[in-house]
């Protein structure tokens, strides 16, 4: 999953790019409106958490600008002002949800992921396709009832796959929503993750859950539980 | 006296006015009087010409009056006129025709040549006498003094003061109460402009206008600016208390947001995460609830009454988003075009703060009602708000402790504990009280009446 975060306090930033990326998130963060409209409007992002209170643009007017260009992720404002009319005009400019300052990261991370979740069309924490089970919010995952391991990366990319499945997944957008700019795109470690996964969730290899789709990249081929 | 200059300008005008018209009457009424009077003593003395004219004396001394008199009234008894001739002895030596009946008047001291009018008033009529004493010569040229009287009663001269005096003051009268009448139009028309501005001026406070336009009068120009200035004033106030707050807000809450970070990130002993844990929670709630508090306005001010239904909806759409896992199903009861004059951000506050809290807490369900109630003899006109969920509720021990301030309900739900308390605060400000009540839908439900214009 790929975090947009606009702030502008710069030990609050780094917090956040620190806290979400050792959770497994590819972070992209910017300390104004202006480069975070262009990161937002340019890069594939999965979800935003964007301060109001910016020294160029406001955090309402990125969100609109956004929003008007037809850009959907869901976006998660951060406000220090807890009046509830800029609350509500957060959210009317096009927010999804709001956390006030000062928060807890945990807070934070569980209202992303709700979001995520939701833009995925998900009401419950819970990803379900067929066997195969996730948590979202504990980051759980369960094939069969069984527990199985995965390291950040691997549930980032698994939870990615089963929230987009029946889709055609390139590598090129794996890359994109797990990992930063700065990753060497011609090494083959989606193909690496792809083979654990298959061998973590299926070792019988009874399910096939991970469709290869030779020169356009990967299907997760068991239908969501909606 | 009364306060309004309008009634004060009219006692005032109208006393000077009567003051005037009274002095005026009693002015002409003098001089008429006198005018009168004046003419009845001419009338007396030319009466005692014509006795001194006709009176003769004998070789004896003996007082003659030949009779025909030039004026008829001396031979006509009653006729109001009478003259009488003393001697030097005091004796009456003559009298008309006309005083029959009639007392003889005493014998007056006076000097040759010496004229004396005298004003008698008895039980049933007023006269006035003019007495004269004069030298008549005989035939043989010896002289003798006689006193004459002449004799009017005044009747006719009351009766024409009488008559005079009232049409005198019927006039006057009449002149005072059409004076007092274009008095009041002319005051009226004059304090016009004072009328338009304290008018304008509900307007503004009623919130249905933004300034004084300046068309009022030339001594009204300075007034009005100043309260244009004022008004600018209280806003600008405002908006520029509410940014520094906010401003404040930003700077102290970020570096809190740091601080709970940095003990999330595990560096640091359990001991320092709990003392950080705990200082930095009590900041943010500090920090929350003083900001909060301050920014309520709490009060009716020069604001247009708002519109409480786009205003609800407006909240309601937005945590219906917030808490859209929740799929609750809200149901709203609010009285069309229900107007509320409070100052905007205290109402988004208050619905704000109580929406969310139902929300929250809400399993499948939430209510709101809002309606205006009307004024009784106990109570006065206001709305009524009643806010109910179906969560757990707040247990009664505990409802003193929620509605205090800076008190979370439960720490793990994430997000203002200090809402009520902040609603609970506001609806003290405005005057109104806030009760928790027994909700039909088995949770916490809220009933918060405020008294206040609602339109």
């Amino acid at each position: 999953m790929r975090v947009l975060i606009i702030e502008d306090d710069q030990s609050l930033q780094d917090l956040l790019v620190y806290s979400l990326t050792s959770k497994g998130y590819a972070v992209d963060a910017a300390s104004n409106g202006r480069d975070g409209l262009y990161m937002g409007t340019e890069y594939p992002i999965d979800v935003a958490i964007i301060d109001i209170g910016l020294p160029d643009i406001s955090g309402l007017e990125v969100i609109k600008s956004l929003r008007q260009k037809g850009i959907n992720f869901p976006v998660l404002i951060l406000t220090a002002r807890t009046r509830w009319e800029e609350k509500v005009e957060g959210l009317e400019a096009g927010a999804d949800d709001y956390v006030a300052k000062p928060f807890h990261i945990e807070e934070l991370l569980a209202r992303m992921n709700a979001l995520i979740r939701r833009s995925a069309g998900l009401s419950s924490p819970e990803v379900v396709c067929g066997p195969i089970k996730i948590n979202t919010s504990a980051q759980q995952v369960l094939a069969n009832d069984k527990p199985i391991d995965l390291t950040a990366y691997e549930y980032k990319m698994l939870e990615y796959m089963m929230i987009h499945s029946g889709r055609v997944i390139s590598k090129t957008e794996i890359i994109e929503h797990i990992y930063d700019q700065d990753f060497d795109r011609d090494s083959n470690v989606i193909e690496v993750f792809v083979g654990r996964l298959r061998k973590k969730l299926d070792p019988a290899d009874v399910l096939k859950p991970i469709e290869t789709l030779r020169g356009r990249g990967y299907r997760f081929t068991i239908p969501l539980n909606k | 006296m009364s306060s309004s200059i309008q009634s004060r300008l009219v006692i005032s005008a109208s006393f000077i006015l009567f003051c005037f018209l009274g002095l005026a009457g009693f002015a002409l009424d003098a001089a008429y009087q006198k005018g009168a009077q004046n003419a009845l003593n001419e009338r007396l003395q030319i009466h005692l010409y014509s006795i001194l004219a006709a009176a003769e004396l004998s070789e004896e001394n003996k007082f003659l009056m030949p009779s025909g008199l030039s004026e008829p009234r001396f031979e006509q008894v009653d006729s109001g006129l009478s003259a009488y001739v003393f001697d030097e002895k005091g004796q009456l030596v003559w009298r008309s025709t006309s005083s029959a009946g009639k007392e003889v008047q005493e014998h007056k001291k006076l000097g040759i040549g010496e004229k004396n009018f005298i004003k008698k008033r008895l039980i049933n009529q007023a006269d006035i006498e003019l007495r004269f004493k004069a030298v008549l010569d005989n035939t043989s040229g010896f002289p003798s003094a006689f006193e004459f009287v002449v004799i009017e009663s005044t009747q006719s001269l009351d009766s024409q003061i009488s008559g005079f005096r009232a049409v005198l003051w019927q006039w006057l009268g009449g002149i005072a109460v059409l004076l007092l009448i274009v008095q009041f139009f002319i005051l009226r028309k004059s304090l016009e402009p004072l009328r338009k501005i304290v008018f304008d001026l509900e307007k503004i406070q009623a919130g249905d206008r933004e300034h004084l336009d300046n068309h009022y009068s030339e001594e009204l120009k300075d007034i009005a600016d100043t309260l244009n200035r004022l008004v600018d004033n209280e806003r600008n106030h405002l908006l520029r208390y509410r940014n520094t707050l906010a401003d404040l807000a930003h700077s102290l809450k970020t570096p809190i947001s740091v601080l709970t970070g940095l003990y999330e990130q595990g560096s640091l002993s359990t001991n320092d995460v709990a003392i950080l844990k705990k200082q930095t929670l009590q900041m943010r709630q500090s920090v929350d609830y003083q900001l909060q508090k301050a920014a309520v306005k709490g009060h009716q001010t020069l604001n247009k009454p708002l519109e409480l239904e786009p205003l609800i909806e407006q909240i309601l759409s937005s945590l219906d988003k917030v808490y859209s896992d929740k799929q609750l199903v809200v149901s709203t009861s609010i009285d069309k075009n229900i107007k509320f004059n409070a100052e905007k951000g205290d109402l988004f506050e208050l619905f704000g703060n109580l929406l969310d809290n139902a929300y929250k807490w809400a399993n499948s369900r939430v209510s709101i009602n809002v309606h205006s109630i009307e004024q009784t003899k106990n109570t006065p006109a206001g709305i009524q708000i009643i806010v109910e969920d179906d969560g757990p509720g707040i247990s009664a021990d505990r409802l003193s402790e929620v509605m205090q301030r800076g008190v979370r309900v439960d720490e793990s739900i994430a997000e203002n504990g200090i809402g009520l308390a902040i609603v609970n605060e506001l609806i003290g400000f405005y005057k109104g009280e806030m009760t928790s009540v027994e909700s039909s839908f088995g949770g916490q439900a809220w009933l918060i009446k405020i008294p206040g214009r609602a339109v």
